[in-house]
């Protein structure tokens, strides 16, 4: 059942990649000089490719770099179309996986040309931002592939990881994502076979605790992980992560995965 | 006018009328009797083209049933279901207006004509009082009255009613009764009501049925049926008669 | 009636005439490209997609409630909001909501399949029973949520906040062509409606009733429900699904003026146009940046008001 609907899930990206390369809109043919970014991982890698300064305005979430905060906001999954026109961008980039299905519908009617990339795994960073560097004209090369190729690691003994974005219920990062990848990436595996952000069977997790548990720092309080272990009366290795750092499939995914091994080796040496 | 000939009518396998055979004149006050389940309001139903029998044929003015136009039938033929409710609040006067819609067209508004007939209607069933008066604040008597009038709206020639008297007290019982009375005698047409009550239907209706399990048992003027062994045979229990009044022997 | 498409203009040209971007219609005429984007290409056609969305799930609204005899009826009842958000879950889950448009026509069609599906089920002895509709629409509304839930358990997280929102109901991103095509049903449900309205209105005193003033009742039912729901899954498929103004409406407008349904028809289409113009306006003005879900506002805007009608009534 499992390996069906991760075929299915699989095979459907798949498709989707296709068609989305297939129906790229015709790019702006002289240089881009505004852009509005709408996603915060979108915003990063203009920072961190150079073309910063590009950036006229973002969606509510951009806070990193520094800079990038004190752009204009506008909106978060359905951004306000009107506040977009009169920044007068000649190019709007959005993430494939917060695009609201009418984005593209309401930008085409608003003549201003959208971008979507797609960073669903980890080798799409990469390959997304040497797009945009192309389309946009920037100066740094992006060196993510080559830091995250650093950042790989073989383990005698792959530890499992679990990474909690909720703990009551208990909500996990599932297989199939920029996060699994870090994984493997970083010689861990991921503790769950499901794909997406699925809900963890609190049985699985006392019967079968992983080695590693992670999560963010910001919205999971350490209570509610000692709480949570209690309760399933296991003892399991828990550290709290940037969330920005790990969610946001960017630019820094390199740090993500350094301060994964990071955390691993530490655990490694523990036991 | 009204020729009924070997009717029948089940709903799936329950058998409600059975091969009834029945005739009607003009200008006639009918009341049709019978316990609950004898398929008073099924024949009814049929009489009034909600039904199409399983057998049999009715004919109306020499006409299949089937044979009028839905609309041409409804103009000249009136029928009050038991307990009729609008399910939003209206006003009398909209309730019986809305009589007069088998006379209208597709796109036709109801005229000052069609106005003047509900207003006559109203005043005919001595309702015109309450006119602008919501259904869902009146009493069960004055909404009977309201329904009469707007059956009465469309100038029926037959009147088909379902237990009008049912839910009325008894001065309430007697002011309808002699309104059918009246309307029989002053417009000429024939009406058939459902009721359990036989003292009052014997009092005022021309012509009685009884019907039993689906089929007719008894079809014949007030006088035959009032007679304690009659009533013994169709209904069931011991009573006698004081002034023409059934009234039971109690144990 | 004069007055209510008065308000309605007034309505949509309050709703044009205010937004995030400050932009003035005589710059737009006078041809300053900005002005002329921001106003002819984004806010009118999202107004006016406002108050044809609002136009149709009224009229399902007050058709729905009259043919089922039942106050609570809305324009979703018969499975049509079920059929449309499974379509739309699913979508999402095999992720193929990527791509533009998808959504829109797994939902619609979603929508149909659902309101066959009810009828065929409650449809016995040649009879189409309105509590057996009632009860097929309820049970396939349910059956749909379970599969909602499972869908959305699977889908990739990010892709899951767009389609939520699309489920909340949304105007985001309208465009000529959603205004043109939902324009078109709302046209050829308004005229099967109004050719049936004379002989649906008799409906309200129940079936029995209708058919003896020679109403063909089933074929009444049929064009009247199937109507409604196509009308309403063509505004799901444009615009998620939006709840509270194909109840409130017609209520509203009886409240207003106790009549039938063929004025209660034209009343409570122009009446839903103007409710979900106003709330847009205040989803869109409500936070400097972003919009709040106009599902939300048709309630905040129209229950006060139907409140305070209700307690004059008598």
């Amino acid at each position: 059942m499992n390996k069906t609907l991760r075929f299915i899930v699989h095979r459907s990206s798949f498709i989707v990649l296709l068609v989305l390369a297939c129906a790229q809109p015709q790019e702006p043919r002289h240089a881009v000089q505004r852009v509005v970014s709408l996603a915060p991982n979108v915003t990063e890698m203009l920072f961190a490719l150079g073309c910063g300064s590009k950036v006229v305005g973002t969606d509510n979430f951009s806070d990193y770099p520094e800079g990038a905060s004190r752009l204009p906001r506008v909106g978060g999954v359905e951004p306000n179309i009107e506040k977009i026109v009169s920044l007068h961008p000649d190019l709007v980039i959005a993430s494939a996986s917060n695009a609201h299905p009418n984005l593209r519908h309401a930008l085409e009617a608003a003549h201003v040309p959208l971008k979507v990339i797609t960073t669903d795994h980890l080798a799409q960073v990469d390959s997304s931002m040497r797009d945009l560097a192309r389309a946009l004209g920037c100066p740094n090369p992006p060196r993510v592939a080559l830091e995250l190729e650093q950042q790989r690691r073989k383990r005698a003994k792959p530890p499992r990881i679990l990474f909690a974005v909720w703990t009551e219920p208990l909500y996990v990062a599932g297989t199939g994502s920029f996060v699994d990848d870090l994984f493997v990436l970083t010689g861990a595996q991921n503790a769950v076979s499901a794909p997406g952000w699925p809900q963890y069977s609190f049985e699985s997790f006392a019967a079968h605790p992983p080695d590693l548990l992670l999560y963010p720092s910001k919205s999971v309080k350490r209570e509610a992980v000692d709480a949570l272990l209690r309760r399933a009366n296991v003892h399991v290795y828990a550290v709290p992560v940037d969330e920005n750092l790990f969610t946001r499939p960017g630019p820094r995914m390199p740090l993500a995965a350094a301060a994964l091994n990071h955390i691993i080796d530490l655990w490694e040496m523990s036991h | 006018m009204l020729a009924i000939r070997g009717v029948s009518y089940a709903y799936d396998s329950v058998v409600a009328v059975r091969d009834l055979t029945a005739d009607f004149q003009r200008t006639q006050l009918v009341a049709l009797t019978g316990p609950n389940g004898s398929g008073k309001s099924t024949l009814l139903k049929m009489l009034a083209r909600v039904l199409a029998p399983d057998a049999g044929t009715i004919d109306f003015e020499d006409r299949d049933l089937a044979a009028w136009r839905p609309k041409e039938y409804a103009r000249r033929v009136g029928y009050l279901p038991q307990d009729p409710d609008p399910t939003f609040p209206m006003r009398a006067f909209d309730v019986v207006l809305s009589g007069r819609a088998p006379f209208l067209g597709r796109f036709e508004w109801e005229s000052d004509a069609d106005r003047e007939e509900a207003h006559r209607a109203l005043a005919q069933c001595d309702a015109a009082d309450l006119t602008d008066r919501y259904l869902d604040e009146m009493s069960g008597g004055e909404r009977k009255r309201v329904f009469l009038a707007r059956v009465l709206a469309g100038h029926p020639k037959l009147i088909l009613l379902d237990e009008p008297l049912a839910s009325l007290d008894v001065s309430h019982v007697q002011q309808f009764s002699r309104l059918l009375r009246d309307i029989v005698g002053r417009t000429e047409t024939t009406v058939i009501y459902a009721t359990h009550d036989l003292n009052w239907a014997a009092a005022y209706s021309d012509r009685m049925l009884v019907m039993q399990r689906g089929s007719l048992a008894l079809d014949a003027p007030p006088a035959e049926l009032m007679r304690p062994d009659v009533v013994r045979d169709l209904f069931g229990f011991d009573a006698r008669v004081v002034d023409g009044w059934l009234v039971p022997r109690l144990p | 009636m004069l007055l209510l498409l008065a308000a309605l203009v007034i309505a949509i040209f309050v709703a044009s005439t205010f937004g995030t971007a400050s932009v003035s219609w005589r710059d737009a005429i006078a041809g300053e490209p900005t002005a002329r984007t921001v106003l002819f290409d984004i806010r009118l056609p999202r107004v006016l997609l406002a108050a044809l969305v609002g136009a149709a799930l009224a009229s399902a609204g007050v058709t729905f409630q009259t043919l089922l005899r039942n106050p609570l009826a809305d324009p979703f009842i018969l499975g049509v909001s079920g059929g449309a958000a499974c379509g739309a879950a699913v979508t999402t889950a095999l992720g193929l909501a990527r791509i533009p448009g998808v959504v829109s026509i797994v939902a619609f069609l979603g929508a149909c399949a659902a309101t066959a599906a009810v009828f065929v089920l409650a449809r016995r002895r040649e009879y189409t029973d309105p509590t057996r509709l009632l009860l097929s629409g309820l049970v396939l509304n349910a059956l749909f949520s379970a599969i909602i839930l499972i869908a959305f358990a699977l889908a990739p997280a990010g892709d899951l906040t767009a389609a939520l929102r699309w489920m909340m109901g949304t105007l985001f991103g309208a465009t000529w062509n959603d205004v043109v095509l939902l324009l078109a049903f709302v046209i050829v449900a308004m005229i099967a409606l109004f050719t049936i309205g004379g002989d649906l209105r008799m409906l309200a005193f129940g079936e029995d009733d209708a058919k003896s003033r020679g109403v063909d009742t089933e074929r009444i039912k049929l064009i009247g429900f199937a109507a409604g729901s196509i009308v309403t899954g063509a505004a799901v498929a444009v615009s998620g699904i939006i709840g509270f103004v194909g109840l409130l409406v017609p209520h509203l407008m009886r409240l207003m003026w106790r009549r039938d349904y063929r004025v209660l028809l034209p009343l409570s289409t122009v009446g839903g146009a103007i409710l979900l113009v106003l709330a847009d306006l205040a989803s869109r003005l409500a936070l400097p940046d972003s919009e709040l879900p106009v599902g939300a506002f048709t309630a905040i805007l129209g229950v006060p008001f139907f409140l305070s009608l209700l307690r004059r009534s008598r």
